[in-house]
C-alpha cells in the first residue's frame, strides 16, 4: 500500500544495495534520513515534525542478523522486536531484552521495528534500552569517517539525541555474553497491558556467585529521565552489601533518587519516581531469589 | 416459529467487512473529485478579528475557499431547537473544534497548504472551563447574551423532606466523571456530489441520515427533497456521528464548485471536534432506614456541555429520568444543570447520561450496605424495582421482574454469595474485592418526543426479499436484527434477506439509530409491513394447496400444513403475484405510551426499560495503585434475544467501553484544548487488558416489542464502571468517587485512609 503524508510532500526514497551507498546518500545533504522500520519516522513525517530530504531506507542491507559469537552476541541494528522474540539463544541469555520485545507495541509494531531504529529515535520510554544498558551493550557505527564503537551508556544525549552524526548509520549492536551465574530481567508498567509507552521501565542483571557475593549489579530505568539511564549508586549499594532486605530497600530508593522525571499525560513525576522504587524493590527481591538458584544449578 | 429469531445469526454484511469488500466513505471515488480540509482555530476561546482568504484562494490546485460570508442557507448546525452551533465562524472561535473556513483543492497537499495559507487574525478571550464555577452569578459568560446554565430541569416526586426525617441513615456523596472519547475506528467523513439536475447526494458515514438531509437542506438554502443522503458501511459511530459532523461542508464545498468533494477528518481533527461523552458532577443524598429501606434521594448534576449545547439537554434530561436507578424509592428531587463552557462539545455517546448518574447513585448504595452492614445484593433486591413501581417522572414500570431477575442471575453466576474472604490478600502487596452494580436503561427517546420509523420490505416471486431500511448499521448490528424479523416473518431464512442500506431517496424514514431504538422501533415497523405480505402468501398458499389458511404456516422457506410441507414460500408468492395480492408494504411504527399522561409526569419520560447487573472481581495492587479487573459477570435483560452473536458482541463490548471508562480513559483539557487527540496518547482497552467475562441474558419479552426484544447496545456498559470502583473499595476499603480509577487516585484513596 502506497500511502502518501497527509500533511507533507512525499519524500524522496532510496534503497541502496551497499552500505557505501547509504553512506554516500546520507552525506549528500543533511536531511536525509535512515529509515528502517519506519514506526517512529513515518508517523513523525505525517504530523509534520520531521521533514526528511530523501528517506535512506536500509532494507536491502544484510543488517538484521542475530550471531552468537564465543564471548559476544552481535544484534544487527535492523533487527527487528519479532526477530529478536524469535531467537532462544537471547530468551535464554537475555531474557530482560526478551522480555522487552515481547512488549513493544503489538504484533504489526514488533514486525517493523528495528533495534537500531528504537535506540536512535532516543525515546527516553524507550523499552529496547534498559536491557541493553544492563548487558553493557556497545552500539556501533559507520560513517564517512569510519567506523566507530560507542558504549551505550555514552549513547543518548537528551530525548532524541544521540551522539550519531546525521552521516553515521548504526549498523550493529553487541553485548558480552555472561560468564558466571547470571539472572536478568525487564518490567515496565504501562498505562494499558499492551501498546502502550511505558510510564515506568526497569531493566535488572546480577551476575554472582550468591547473595552474599553479587560481582556485577546493573539497574536501568526507562522513561523517569530525559533519557535511559543506569542507577549506579543502586547498583553499586548491591555489590557492597550483596542482596539483603537492607541493601535491596536500599538500593531501590537509590534507583528512585537516580530518575528525574517529568509530569506528562500518563502519570506524574512523583508517581513515576514511586514506581521506580517499588519496581526496583520487587525485581531484586525476585532475581535474589533466581540467583540463588542459577548460583546452586551452575 | 421457524427459528430465525432467538437463533445465531452471521451479520448482514460481515463476510464484506472482513474481506475488505465493504466500501465505507473513504473508499468512494467519483470523476474530478476533490478533496475537502477545514480550517480549525489555533485559540480558542477567541474573537475573530479578520478572515482573509485571498491568497489561499490563489495558491495552485485550489478551487474553492469558502467561509461564513459563503454559507446560502443558514448557516448553523441545527441539531435541534437549539441552533447555537455555526458551520463556519464568523464571530467567535468558542472551540477548538469550530470551523473558520472550508477548502476544495485538487488534492490533499493543495487543501493543506490553502488552509495555511488563510489569514486569520485571532483575539484570545478569557475562557470559562469549570462548570461549577460558570453557575456563579456574575460568573464570565460564554455568550454575551445568554446565561451560561442553559438548562436547569427538576424532577420531584413525593416528600423528600419527610423522606429524610424518617430516614436512620444519610449517605452524602459527591461523584465526578471524566470526558471521554468515542473512539470509533473510522473518522467522520462525507463525498457530497451533484446529480444531473444539480441535487446534492451526499454520503455520509452517519448514524440520522434523514436528519442530516433536513441540516444540509437548511443550510444550502435548497428543498429537502434535491438532498439524498446515502449511508454506506459505518465503522463505528457510539453515539459520536449522531450530530452532522462535515456533511453539510462537503455539501457546501461541492455546491460552490460543481464538482465532487470528498471531506475527511483525520484522527487529530476527529477527536478535536466531535461531540464526547459529558463531563458531569453530581451530589447524592440518600436517606435510609436502619433495615436498609431508602426513604428519599436527593441528586444534583451539573453536566459540562461545552460551547454549544448539542444533545446536552438531552443526555442531562435522560440522567434525571433515571436518578433513581432500578429501584422503588417514594421521594426524589433531581436537579439537572446544563452548562455552557469553552470546553470540547459533549453531547451523543452509548449511555448518554445514564452511566454518569449511574456511577454516582451504585457508589451510594454501595456506601449504604457497607454504613447498615447489609450485603451489597441483598440490599438491591430489597429496594429493586418491581411491576407497578412509579418512578420519579411518573413512569409506572410495566414488567419489572427481569430488574431482580438480572441481580439473581449476576450473583448466581459470579458466585457472589460464596465469595471467600479467605482470598482477599493473595499476596502482601495484592488486595482482592467484588463489587456489584445495577442499572435501569431507557429505550426510545421518550413521551413528547418524535420517535417513528418506516421500513418498506417487498417479497419477490422466487422467494427473496428485499428490506429497505433508513435506520443506519454503524457495527451494532441493526440490519441483521431487522433481517431476522423480516425473514421469520415472512417464513424465509435469513439469507433470502437483501438489506439496502439507507438512501433517503429509496429508504422511509427510520429516525436515528440512538436511544437503544432501532430493534424495538424499526423491528416492530418491519413486522407490520411483513404482514401485509404474509397476508398475501398465506393467502394464496391457500388457494394454491386447497387448504384452509388458517392450517398453514411459513418457515424455512418453505409453507407447512399440519407439519408437512405443502409448497415453497417462492410458490405462493408466485401465486400472490398473479393472484393481484400485494407484495411489497411499507411498515410505520411510533413509540407508544400505553399510561396516560398525568399531572405532574415528567413530560418527557420513558415508559420503556431495560435491566442490567453486573459483578466484578478485582485485584489492587496496593503499591502501585494498579487495577486488575480479574473477572466480570454480566446480566443483562433482553426482553427476547433476536441474535445471540449479535447480543453478545453487544455484552463484551459494552463491558470493554465500561472497563476502559472505569480505568484508564480520560480525554485530558487544558485551557479547553485536548492534550491527547491520537489513540497513542488517547488509550483505549486492548484484548489483553480484558478479564474472562461470563455472560447472562434474561428474556421476559417486552409485550410493545417484536417479538419482546428490547435495545440493549447501551446498557451494557452501564454496570461496568460502578461495578468495578465498588469492588476496588471492596479490595481497598478506600472509597474514590472520580473516574478514571487511575493508578495515582488509588493510592491517595489508600493514603487517604478508609471511608
Amino acid at each position: 500500500m502506497t500511502e502518501v503524508p497527509a500533511t507533507a510532500s512525499p519524500a524522496d526514497y532510496a534503497a541502496p544495495a551497499t552500505i557505501g551507498e547509504a553512506l554516500r546518500l546520507l552525506s549528500a545533504d543533511p536531511t536525509n534520513m535512515v529509515i528502517a522500520g519506519g514506526t517512529d519516522l513515518i508517523p513523525a513525517t505525517r504530523a509534520g515534525t520531521e521533514r526528511p530530504g530523501v528517506l535512506v531506507d536500509l532494507r536491502r542491507l544484510p543488517l538484521n542478523d542475530i550471531t552468537v559469537e564465543q564471548d559476544r552476541v552481535r544484534l544487527g541494528a535492523r533487527a527487528t522486536f519479532t526477530d529478536i522474540l524469535s531467537s532462544p539463544d537471547l530468551a535464554r541469555e537475555y531474557p530482560a531484552l526478551h522480555t522487552a520485545a515481547a512488549q513493544v507495541g503489538g504484533p504489526p509494531i514488533r514486525n517493523r521495528a528495528t533495534i537500531g531504529g528504537n535506540l536512535v529515535h532516543a525515546s527516553p520510554a524507550a523499552d529496547g534500552a534498559p536491557p541493553l544498558l544492563v548487558y553493557d551493550a556497545t552500539v556501533v557505527l559507520l560513517g564517512p569517517a569510519g567506523r566507530r564503537e560507542v558504549p551505550l551508556t555514552a549513547f543518548f544525549e537528551g530525548p532524541g539525541r544521540t551522539v550519531r552524526q546525521p552521516s553515521e548509520i548504526v549498523t550493529e549492536i553487541w553485548m558480552p555474553r555472561p560468564t558466571g551465574p547470571t539472572v536478568s530481567a525487564f518490567a515496565k508498567l504501562g498505562p494499558r497491558l499492551a501498546m502502550a509507552v511505558s510510564i515506568v521501565c526497569v531493566a535488572v542483571r546480577l551476575s554472582g556467585a550468591g547473595l552474599d557475593s553479587v560481582d556485577e549489579c546493573r539497574v536501568a530505568l526507562g522513561a523517569v529521565a530525559p533519557t535511559p539511564i543506569r542507577a549506579e549508586d543502586a547498583e553499586k549499594t548491591i555489590v557492597a552489601r550483596g542482596l539483603t532486605a537492607d541493601s535491596v530497600a536500599r538500593a531501590s530508593i537509590e534507583a528512585a533518587e537516580a530518575s528525574a522525571p517529568i509530569d506528562d499525560l500518563r502519570g506524574t513525576a512523583a508517581y513515576r519516581r514511586r514506581m521506580v522504587r517499588v519496581v526496583v524493590e520487587r525485581m531484586l527481591d525476585d532475581l535474589a531469589r533466581k540467583l540463588t538458584g542459577a548460583a546452586t544449578d551452575g | 416459529m421457524t427459528g430465525v429469531i432467538g437463533n445465531r445469526a452471521a451479520r448482514v454484511g460481515g463476510v464484506e467487512i472482513v474481506t475488505g469488500n465493504a466500501r465505507y466513505v473513504g473508499d468512494l471515488t467519483f470523476p474530478d473529485m476533490l478533496t475537502g480540509a477545514l480550517l480549525y482555530p489555533d485559540l480558542s476561546p477567541a474573537r475573530i478579528l479578520r478572515i482573509d482568504a485571498t491568497e489561499a484562494r490563489r495558491l495552485p490546485g485550489v478551487v474553492a475557499v469558502l467561509t461564513h460570508a459563503d454559507v446560502p442557507g443558514l448557516n448553523r448546525i441545527a441539531y435541534s431547537d437549539v441552533e447555537d452551533q455555526p458551520l463556519l465562524v464568523s464571530e467567535f472561535a468558542q472551540y477548538q473544534g469550530d470551523a473558520i473556513a472550508a477548502v476544495a483543492a485538487l488534492d490533499e497537499a493543495s487543501a493543506r497548504a490553502a488552509l495555511a495559507a488563510i489569514e486569520v487574525d485571532l483575539e484570545l478571550l478569557e475562557g470559562v472551563f469549570d462548570p461549577v464555577e460558570a453557575m456563579r452569578p456574575g460568573a464570565r459568560r460564554v455568550w454575551p447574551d445568554r446565561s451560561n446554565v442553559h438548562e436547569h430541569l427538576v424532577i420531584e416526586r413525593g416528600d423528600v423532606e419527610a423522606g429524610f426525617a424518617t430516614a436512620d441513615v444519610i449517605i452524602e456523596g459527591e461523584y465526578t466523571t471524566q470526558l471521554i472519547e468515542q473512539a470509533f475506528l473510522e473518522p467522520e467523513g462525507a463525498v457530497a456530489t451533484l446529480d444531473a439536475d444539480g441535487a446534492v447526494v451526499v454520503y455520509a458515514s452517519c448514524q440520522s441520515p434523514h436528519r442530516d438531509r433536513r441540516q444540509i437542506a437548511v443550510a444550502l438554502g435548497i428543498p429537502e427533497n434535491r438532498v439524498r443522503v446515502i449511508t454506506p458501511y459505518v465503522g463505528g459511530a457510539f453515539g459520536g456521528k449522531d450530530e452532522v459532523h462535515v456533511q453539510i461542508h462537503a455539501a457546501l464545498l461541492a455546491q460552490a464548485t460543481g464538482r465532487p468533494v470528498r471531506l475527511i477528518r483525520s484522527r487529530e481533527e476527529s477527536i478535536r471536534t466531535h461531540v464526547k461523552r459529558h463531563p458531569i458532577r453530581v451530589r447524592h443524598k440518600l436517606g435510609a432506614t436502619n433495615d436498609g429501606r431508602i426513604t428519599a434521594i436527593q441528586v444534583e448534576a451539573i453536566g459540562d456541555t461545552g460551547p454549544y449545547v448539542n444533545a446536552g439537554e438531552e443526555v442531562m434530561s435522560v440522567l434525571a429520568a433515571t436518578a433513581s436507578g432500578p429501584y422503588n424509592i417514594p421521594a426524589a428531587r433531581i436537579d439537572a444543570f446544563t452548562v455552557l463552557t469553552h470546553n470540547p462539545i459533549c453531547g451523543a455517546m452509548r449511555g448518554f447520561g445514564i452511566p454518569q448518574g449511574t456511577f454516582a447513585g451504585e457508589r451510594q448504595l454501595d456506601k449504604l450496605s457497607r454504613k447498615l452492614g447489609i450485603d451489597p445484593l441483598e440490599l438491591r433486591l430489597l429496594n429493586g424495582l418491581g411491576t407497578g413501581t412509579v418512578l420519579p417522572t411518573g413512569a409506572i414500570i410495566r414488567e419489572g421482574r427481569p430488574m431482580k431477575a438480572c441481580l439473581e442471575g449476576a450473583a448466581d453466576n459470579s458466585g457472589w454469595r460464596e465469595r471467600d474472604d479467605t482470598q482477599r490478600e493473595p499476596a502482601p502487596h495484592l488486595r482482592r474485592g467484588w463489587g456489584l452494580a445495577a442499572t435501569i436503561f431507557t429505550v426510545g427517546f421518550g413521551r413528547n418526543v418524535p420517535d417513528s420509523a418506516g421500513v418498506n420490505l417487498e417479497m419477490i416471486p422466487d422467494g427473496t426479499a428485499i428490506l429497505r431500511t433508513g435506520a443506519a448499521d454503524m457495527g451494532q448490528g441493526a440490519h441483521t436484527a431487522l433481517a431476522q424479523i423480516a425473514a421469520e416473518e415472512l417464513g424465509i431464512e435469513l439469507g433470502a434477506v437483501r438489506v439496502v442500506k439507507p438512501d433517503t431517496e429509496r429508504t422511509p424514514d427510520a429516525g436515528p439509530a440512538s436511544a437503544s431504538r432501532t430493534t424495538f422501533v424499526s423491528g416492530n415497523a418491519t413486522r407490520r409491513a411483513a404482514a401485509v405480505i404474509r397476508e398475501s402468501l398465506l393467502e394464496a398458499a391457500a388457494t394454491l394447496t386447497g387448504l384452509p389458511e388458517g392450517e398453514l404456516h411459513l418457515g424455512g422457506g418453505y409453507v407447512h400444513a399440519t407439519g408437512e410441507r405443502v409448497t415453497t414460500v417462492a410458490e405462493a408468492a408466485a401465486a400472490a403475484k398473479n393472484a393481484n395480492l400485494p407484495l411489497h408494504a411499507d411498515g410505520f411504527y411510533a413509540m407508544e405510551f400505553p399510561e396516560k399522561y398525568r399531572e405532574g409526569d415528567y413530560p418527557y419520560q420513558h415508559q420503556v426499560f431495560t435491566f442490567g447487573t453486573q459483578v466484578a472481581r478485582v485485584l489492587v495492587d496496593i503499591e502501585t495503585g494498579r487495577v486488575t479487573v480479574e473477572e466480570l459477570t454480566l446480566a443483562q435483560d433482553a426482553g427476547r434475544v433476536i441474535n445471540p452473536d449479535g447480543a453478545m458482541g453487544q455484552l463484551e463490548g459494552g463491558a470493554a467501553m465500561g472497563l476502559g471508562y472505569a480505568l484508564i480513559e480520560e480525554l485530558k483539557v487544558v485551557g479547553g484544548r485536548t492534550v491527547n487527540n491520537s489513540l497513542e496518547s488517547y488509550l483505549i482497552p486492548t484484548s489483553l487488558d480484558l478479564p474472562p467475562m461470563s455472560v447472562g441474558l434474561v428474556e421476559i419479552p417486552e409485550p410493545m416489542a417484536p417479538f419482546g426484544a428490547k435495545g440493549i447496545g447501551e446498557a451494557t456498559l452501564t454496570p461496568t464502571a460502578p461495578a468495578i470502583a465498588n469492588a476496588v473499595a471492596d479490595a481497598v476499603g478506600a472509597s474514590i468517587d472520580d473516574l478514571p480509577l487511575s493508578p495515582e487516585r488509588v493510592l491517595a484513596a489508600l493514603e487517604g485512609g478508609s471511608s
